[in-house]
């Protein structure tokens, strides 16, 4: 296995064109777990840890080596509740957004809060310089993304808007290192209320018809809540697991949406 | 090569940039204190600083190291001399068997520089990820909130008070500093590795290819071996009758995980070998995963003779049972079920072995050295003298440690090779090919007339015995003797099978059996007392077992029973958790405060069946007492109570007894750590021998029985009616032990076979207790808050109540997972995050009781209390939730899912 450690990101990529089957280290929650196993064998890795530029974060954008530790202490309410939520300190510690936006699980605890933000993921390869991939562009299947080979993720970019309200929250089996069963963000911004949804279909999704049914209320009445959160239910496309079924999830996504509703509405 | 700093100290490691810390800690510098669980980052036990930061070890890649300071546990004492965080953890029992706390030691102190003084919460969230499978986590909590600020250790009590002490674990230290050596931490060096060939299906037949042309194909493989390489018997098991379990399969294999082969080699060249391309051919056959598939009519039969795959079936019955139901005023009856429960202690399975000649000795982390050494002896066609099993520190067992696992591989490679050789299980093998808890599918009716007073029960569970016989039997037979709890009818029937399947064996799990069948009977009566109209706590108070009275077996206890105490010392507690959850649901309209009761009981020792211990005490030339330990203490605590028992039998200080053992060459057989029987059994055989040496001592000080013995300073001294006599010790012989006084002491309860309707007397004492849950549902969600457990129990004498009260608390945290979160599913929960334990935040507020009923048969009125602490949490829960959204849920685990079903089918 060759080794290469990137001092910025014109080498990573670099490196990413050499070698298109490289693995990029960041945290290494994800990549070290399945080297221990013998799940995964990388004949190469760029390691990503000293590349400035990916810690950086500000009010437009969140360098992808980000660690959630520092996002515990985000300004924006949702993320940093999420945050909070991902594995545990150790986890926290190590594990970086761009790890969980690249990994593109199901239940990546920070995906529903860049679908409701309508996040851009920012990548870079020296073929096509750097670009920005719209959210639902990028995420495509269960841990699939339309990341080319020679790319790597370097922010996630913010839109220019004001973010009134926003609210995280998730479901798991129990309290603590959870891997959520159901995860919601509910955000009210400029142009409406958005709620976008994690672990209810294989990419993380919004359900735009109850953005939309919400988004002709001028203010939203409890009876009005209760039907966004029905059409929430509708909307996701669950499934059963071992940690969950597709009954309890779709379930449990409009009871979330609904409560995160009230919550922006209170505040 | 990478350079770095451990604990102030410059270190280097080669290889490949993406080995992980843990493992460059253990096998290069070996700092064996940085414990593994998981590989994954799951557990936690790995937990380091690395420049001040709390890491898992495991996904820290060794190129990220250059120029870092990594602190672990080792760099947390001074030799032997603990920092105030170690102590106050020793003295608040928040180590138990040891393997998670030095993860938990990292994480605390990561806290403790940024907050001296943290709050409960503080230290919730700063440990939750080491996970922890004997404590339930809130003793660590009280020892990291009080750790700043604490101060010495309390002294050991003086001669005679050390029964009912407070005394620290005797075998802590090593538990804090990190030198306790669990099964992997201490491989003699240059010892081969072993790794493990196994069935990808849950049924297979399979063709094994060019072994030798894969040897030879492999730089670093040295051998590979199959069933034909087993020299003597290709068969284990735990029950003499039920021997069935092959170490390699031979044509079949039956559950997912089962060995076919394993290859042996050089550990840098095959710790990474890929598996999969061993060269091997499966057919995959039409696998029975559940009694359903393999009691339907011509389902294919696992095991040859046992018809229709039934391992064995069990049967108590007393009194006319239609006649007491037809005398019933209220007659209920539901089924219920309970899934496959991972035992998930912390250490996987792991040890090392060496061929002496023609000896073998084997080091690995075990509950039963004599047994391993029986069944090994068999396995290599040896005499069981020929075998010396050393038990490791034991890193969690809970009951699948009483079976074979790396032994058997240990053995034959180190025979056939003349090597050193050692194993660890990954966490995804230790799951898929350890024992399970046996699934159940429970069927139970119950009777009572108006005035509230049970009638008759009828039980009847189905048990999920998996591939092989293990601990089958003892489940079958064990359930129905407790299936009517601690309760008096005037009639019952309990009627158990166990069923093969293509499941992973189901073996020994805390309670062998009778957690389950408590869900079922705790359960309905819960039901009951609502129809009869009764208060649910009033009505188990009313039915009590008590003194005098049979039991379901027909057995009488003329003391000791001391269940209605346990109920009864819980009534104010109950009366305010009703009163609060009354209050609570008038102010919220969503969520629903929820009061849980259950009783237990538990027979202390293998059931209707010899179950001796033999303990030996001696006097060493320079005046210690040596306490031959064969009682092996997996965490709950033999060697501290052991200590306890020989000094104020003998007299002496605990300070002056030094502990031998458990090893099968040195220490007598003090049975298994199963059963609950330790405390029980071989305390008084810790009493007897105790008692013996005190009077050969005497004796020879021609003093009286009141004489007084005091060790120290090189020399034992006798004080009797005013005199001293000092003991000559070197004027004595040395025998081969280097002791010059010796005693052994056996203790054996008397017990009765069941006879053809299962009466008799299968225990000689029964613990008994009374577990309260109050819980928060949330109707919307369905997810459940546990707020408070008090938990009741009559322990006889509590020899330690610290020991006590965290196998309390211990037993009470499996409960909690195996209502709320637990289930296995082979290929698909196969480690530490798809499988999921109770957390630091799963676990609430707990308050222990201890009732002492001071059983005539204990040492110093002792039982054992290991299961029973767990039996009562499932219903409890269970029944707390029913009372908060009223109807029940009677399928395990209640998982948010299920709960809402519940809910939502009102």
């Amino acid at each position: 296995m060759d080794f290469v450690r990137a001092k910025d990101v014109a080498e990573a990529i670099a490196a990413k064109a050499e070698r298109p089957d490289a693995e990029f280290l960041a945290g290494g929650t994800d990549l070290m777990v399945a080297v221990n196993l013998d799940d995964h064998r990388p004949q190469s890795v760029i390691g990503l840890r000293h590349v400035a530029e990916l810690q950086q974060m500000d009010d437009t954008r969140i360098g992808a080596g980000v660690t959630w530790d520092r996002l515990e202490r985000a300004p924006q309410r949702a993320l940093a509740q999420a945050a909070r939520t991902v594995g545990s300190p150790q986890i926290r510690a190590a594990g970086t957004i761009g790890g969980n936006v690249g990994t593109a699980s199901p239940a990546g605890d920070g995906l529903a809060w860049i679908a409701a933000l309508d996040a851009g993921i920012e990548v870079a390869s020296v073929e096509r310089g750097r670009r920005i991939v719209p959210w639902a562009e990028f995420f495509v299947g269960v841990k699939r993304t339309s990341l080319a080979a020679d790319e790597m993720i370097t922010a996630v970019v913010l839109p220019d808007e004001q973010i009134e309200a926003q609210e995280f929250a998730k479901v798991g089996s129990r309290n603590t290192m959870v891997i959520s069963t159901v995860s919601c963000v509910v955000a009210r911004v400029g142009s409406g209320y958005r709620v976008a949804l994690g672990s209810v279909a294989p990419t993380p999704m919004r359900a735009f018809q109850a953005e939309e049914m919400l988004n002709d209320e001028t203010s939203p009445s409890p009876a009005a809540i209760a039907e966004f959160g029905r059409l929430v239910a509708a909307e996701v496309r669950p499934i059963t697991d071992h940690r969950s079924t597709e009954a309890y999830r779709r379930h449990a996504a409009g009871v979330l949406a609904g409560r995160l509703l009230e919550r922006c509405l209170s505040s | 090569m990478i350079r770095f700093r451990v604990n102030g100290k410059a270190a280097r490691a080669g290889g490949s940039r993406l080995r992980r810390l843990s493992d460059v800690l253990r096998e290069d510098l070996r700092l064996t204190g940085t414990k593994v669980g998981c590989d994954a980052g799951d557990c936690g036990s790995c937990s380091v600083l690395v420049d001040g930061v709390l890491v898992n070890a495991c996904t820290v890649p060794l190129g990220r190291l250059e120029g870092s300071e990594v602190t672990t546990v080792e760099g947390l004492a001074d030799g032997d001399t603990l920092g105030s965080l170690q102590r106050s953890f020793l003295h608040h029992g928040a180590a138990q068997c040891g393997i998670c706390t030095p993860g938990m030691l990292m994480a605390a102190s990561a806290l403790l520089r940024e907050h001296p003084r943290p709050s409960v919460r503080q230290v919730e969230d700063a440990l939750g990820g080491v996970l922890c499978r004997c404590t339930g986590y809130r003793m660590i909590v009280d020892a990291v909130v009080a750790a700043s600020d604490f101060e010495q250790l309390a002294a050991d009590p003086p001669p005679g008070k050390a029964v009912g002490a407070r005394v620290v674990r005797v075998d802590g230290i090593p538990k804090l500093t990190g030198t306790d050596a669990f099964g992997d931490d201490a491989p003699p060096p240059g010892a081969l590795l072993i790794r493990v060939v196994r069935s990808p299906h849950h049924r297979a037949r399979f063709d094994i290819g060019d072994v030798e042309g894969y040897v030879a194909a492999h730089d670093g493989v040295i051998a590979v071996f199959v069933a034909a390489d087993v020299p003597g018997r290709n068969r284990f098991g735990v029950i003499p009758r039920f021997v069935d379990q092959p170490v390699f399969a031979e044509l079949e294999t039956r559950h997912r995980g089962e060995p076919v082969a394993m290859v042996v080699g050089d550990p840098e060249s095959i710790s990474h070998l890929d598996l999969d391309r061993f060269p091997i051919v499966w057919h995959e056959l039409e696998p029975m995963m559940s009694p359903d598939d393999s009691l339907a009519p011509g389902a294919p039969v696992l095991h040859q003779g046992r018809h229709q795959n039934v391992l064995v079936r069990g049967l108590v019955q007393r009194g006319a049972l239609a006649e007491a139901f037809a005398g019933s005023d209220a007659v209920i009856e539901a089924s219920y079920s309970t899934p496959s429960i991972e035992h998930a202690y912390i250490e996987p399975e792991a040890g090392h072995a060496k061929r002496i000649g023609d000896r073998l000795e084997i080091t690995v982390t075990t509950q039963t050295p004599h047994l391993d050494r029986t069944e090994i002896a068999a396995i290599m066609g040896l005499d069981p003298e020929a075998v010396i099993i050393r038990p490791s520190a034991v890193g969690g067992g809970f009951g699948s440690k009483l079976d074979l696992s790396v032994q058997p591989f240990l053995a034959i490679a180190a025979w056939h090779l003349d090597r050193t050789v050692r194993i660890v299980y990954t966490r995804p093998e230790s799951m898929m090919s350890t024992t399970k808890r046996h699934p159940s599918q429970i069927s139970v009716r119950v009777g009572a007339t108006s005035d509230g007073m049970l009638t008759a029960m009828e039980f009847s569970g189905r048990f999920d015995t998996g591939a092989y016989a293990s601990w089958g039997p003892t489940v079958a037979n064990r359930a129905p003797v407790h299936a009517g709890g601690p309760y008096s009818y005037q009639a019952y029937r309990a009627t158990t099978v166990a069923v093969h399947t293509n499941q992973p064996p189901s073996g020994a799990f805390r309670g062998f059996g009778v957690p389950q069948s408590a869900i079922a009977q705790e359960g309905i009566f819960d039901e009951l007392a609502d129809a009869l109209g009764e208060d649910r706590l009033d009505f188990r108070i009313k039915n009590a077992l008590t003194a005098g009275r049979p039991t379901l077996t027909g057995q009488v206890f003329e003391s000791g029973v001391g269940f209605k105490e346990c109920l009864e010392v819980l009534r104010p507690h109950w009366d305010r958790a009703l009163y609060q959850s009354a209050e609570f649901d008038r102010s919220h309209s969503r969520r629903r405060q929820g009061v849980g009761v259950a009783g237990m009981w538990y027979g202390c020792g293998n059931t209707g069946l010899a179950n001796p211990s033999t303990i030996k005490i001696g006097v060493s030339p320079a005046a210690r007492v040596v306490l031959f330990q064969g009682a092996v203490d997996i965490g709950q605590g033999a060697n501290t109570v052991m200590s306890q028992i020989c000094a104020d039998a003998l007299g002496v200080e605990i300070g002056v007894i030094d502990q031998i053992g458990a090893d099968t060459d040195t220490t007598p057989d003090a049975g298994k750590t199963s059963a609950s029987r330790q405390t029980f059994i071989s305390g008084n055989a810790v009493f007897a021998a105790s008692l013996k040496l005190r009077s050969v001592l005497l004796t020879m000080a021609q003093a009286s029985e009141s004489g007084r013995l005091e060790f120290g300073a090189g020399r034992v001294l006798v004080y009797d009616r005013g005199e001293v006599v000092e003991i000559d010790l070197a004027s004595l012989d040395i025998d081969d032990d280097g002791l010059v006084v010796v005693a052994t002491g056996s203790f054996d309860p008397i017990t009765t076979g069941l006879d053809e309707n299962g009466q008799g007397s299968p225990y000689a004492i029964y613990g008994f207790g009374a577990q309260m849950v109050e819980l928060v549902v949330d109707l919307d969600l369905g997810t459940v808050e546990l707020l408070k457990i008090t938990a009741a129990h009559d322990v006889g004498r509590a020899v330690n109540p610290t020991l006590v009260e965290g196998q309390i608390h211990g037993g009470i945290a499996q409960g909690i997972g195996m209502a709320l979160m637990e289930e296995y599913l082979p290929g698909r929960s196969e480690n530490l995050h798809d499988y999921l334990i109770p957390t630091f935040g799963d676990v609430p507020e707990i308050a222990t009781i201890l009732i002492e009923s001071d059983d005539p048969l204990g040492p110093y009125g002792a039982k054992g209390v290991g299961e029973h602490t767990l039996v009562a949490t499932a219903p409890a829960i269970l029944n707390a939730i029913r009372h908060a959204i009223g109807v029940p849920v009677r399928h395990l685990p209640a998982s948010p899912g299920r709960v809402l079903e519940a809910i939502r089918s009102r």
